[in-house]
């Protein structure tokens, strides 16, 4: 997006119900000055983000009501996650404090950065000239920031899978699942994002499947997670490095990636995740992750799992896991092995995790198995 | 409700009428001022290129 165009405001928008707002209204500045600097001086690029309740809760009262503790707005699970493994040194804490500021927090959102400009993170820019959308935008807006993983894997750009069902065969986009009463909802007291109530569910739209007459869902729905059988393989991240260079710029590497498959112990069982197993992948974390602002600064660093609770935006009705029983039955590859732990950085944790190879199911070998093997479709990549 | 005839009355009418159309001239000329330029985009171009890019980092690997 060139720079112009992330600030051209078009006539379409003031014609529309916002355009009636004068601009310094919401964005303050000197509308009074002629050269450039002067009139920008105090300028607010993102009302909603600075102050949402002034800048949209005269007229969008509901939305705004929990908008602050929101994921998008608030990241507060991740400063949970990052004080249960922390230091409780005030010291260490605020040096650690500094680093996430630095990192982990550009990746916020708000009511504009999701309603009317790219996210911050991506560098903004107007997705309809200024016009306000209701919907986000699939590309610019959702997956301008949940690109590498989800987006990639949705769309099937990644060039490893085709992508997914939902998207190539019916059209869908993000908002087709995830709800704005979701996407509003405060984070919960305790807990992550698994644990906000609105979040979707494959039930929601695939009811009642235990007893549509499919043998394997009548033998594994409730137990297995549903991506279990119809994910494909997914990315996995080795540990983040992040720090500034020599210019006190910020920067983040992330060195090793990896696409598989590995099914766990269900990690987040609940009421709304009852399944004993649930697919995993790995996420860069790692105790030497904040070394550039202190180092030695998670001595709690085993509590939480670093193999998390996975739902590949990459679904498929037929993948190599539902091709027959025995893609999955004796298939040690496709499980969580202690072996597999040592791939990445990891945590004590993370062994209640693992697949032992007593617990992993054996091969059927009854009469008629082999025939149940079904043919994958050739599917388009992106 | 009582009605002044005292000669003020007259005069806070001249008042709010100045007030309104000030407030009006005032707005219009911050909409005029803003706008006149955010819907240019010849002139965004022209004041795009003297805006230095934001500077990042060279340090990058993986996709993140």
């Amino acid at each position: 997006m060139e720079l112009y165009e992330k600030v051209y405001v078009s006539e379409d928008f003031l014609e529309s119900d916002h355009g009636d707002i004068g601009c310094a209204e919401c964005h303050g500045g000197n509308p009074d000055a002629e050269e450039m600097a002067e009139a920008h001086e105090g300028v607010v690029r993102d009302p909603s983000f600075a102050d949402p309740v002034s800048a949209c809760g005269d007229c969008h009262e509901d939305e705004v009501e929990s908008i602050e503790n929101s994921l998008h707005y608030s990241l507060r699970p991740y400063w949970d996650k990052i004080l249960t493994r922390a230091s409780t040194d005030e010291s260490v804490l605020a040096k650690i404090k500094e680093g996430y500021n630095t990192h982990c927090t550009a990746c916020h959102s708000s009511c504009g950065q999701c309603h009317v400009s790219r996210p911050d993170s991506v560098e903004g820019g107007f997705v309809k000239e200024h016009l306000f959308v209701e919907k986000p935008d699939l590309v610019n807006q959702c997956t301008a920031c949940h690109g590498s993983r989800k987006g990639n894997a949705f769309l099937g750009a990644e060039g490893y899978e085709p992508a997914d069902v939902h998207y190539i065969e019916h059209g869908m986009d993000c908002i087709s699942c995830h709800s704005g009463d979701e996407l509003h909802a405060a984070a919960p007291e305790e807990g992550d994002r698994l644990d906000v109530e609105e979040q979707p569910t494959c039930q929601d739209c695939h009811e009642d499947v235990a007893e549509d007459g499919n043998e394997y869902h009548r033998r594994h729905v409730g137990k297995l997670q549903c991506q279990i059988c119809h994910a494909q393989s997914y990315i996995n991240c080795q540990a983040c490095h992040i720090g500034k260079d020599a210019k006190g710029l910020p920067y983040y590497k992330n060195r090793v990636e990896w696409h598989e498959i590995k099914i766990a112990k269900n990690p987040e069982k609940s009421d709304r995740r009852p399944y004993e197993y649930a697919l995993v992948r790995h996420v860069p974390v790692h105790p030497g992750f904040f070394d550039f602002y202190v180092k030695g600064g998670f001595p709690n660093f085993d509590k939480l799992i670093t193999w998390k609770y996975a739902s590949p935006h990459n679904i498929r009705k037929r993948t190599e896991q539902s091709r027959s029983c025995n893609s999955c039955h004796g298939n040690r590859s496709l499980f969580l092995t202690e072996e597999d732990l040592k791939k990445a950085p990891f945590a004590e944790a993370d062994r209640a995790l693992v697949v032992k190879d007593d617990e992993i199911p054996p091969r059927l070998e009854t009469e008629g198995v082999e025939k149940a093997e079904t043919a994958l479709p050739e599917l388009p990549l992106w | 409700m009582k009605v002044r005839r005292d000669g003020r009355w007259p005069m806070v009418m001249v008042l709010a009428a100045i007030f309104f159309l000030l407030s009006v001239a005032a707005v219009s000329a911050q909409e005029s001022s803003c706008v006149s330029c955010h819907t240019d985009k010849e002139q965004l171009k022209k004041m795009a290129k003297l805006i230095p890019p934001k500077p990042k980092s060279a340090e990058k690997e993986g996709t993140g």
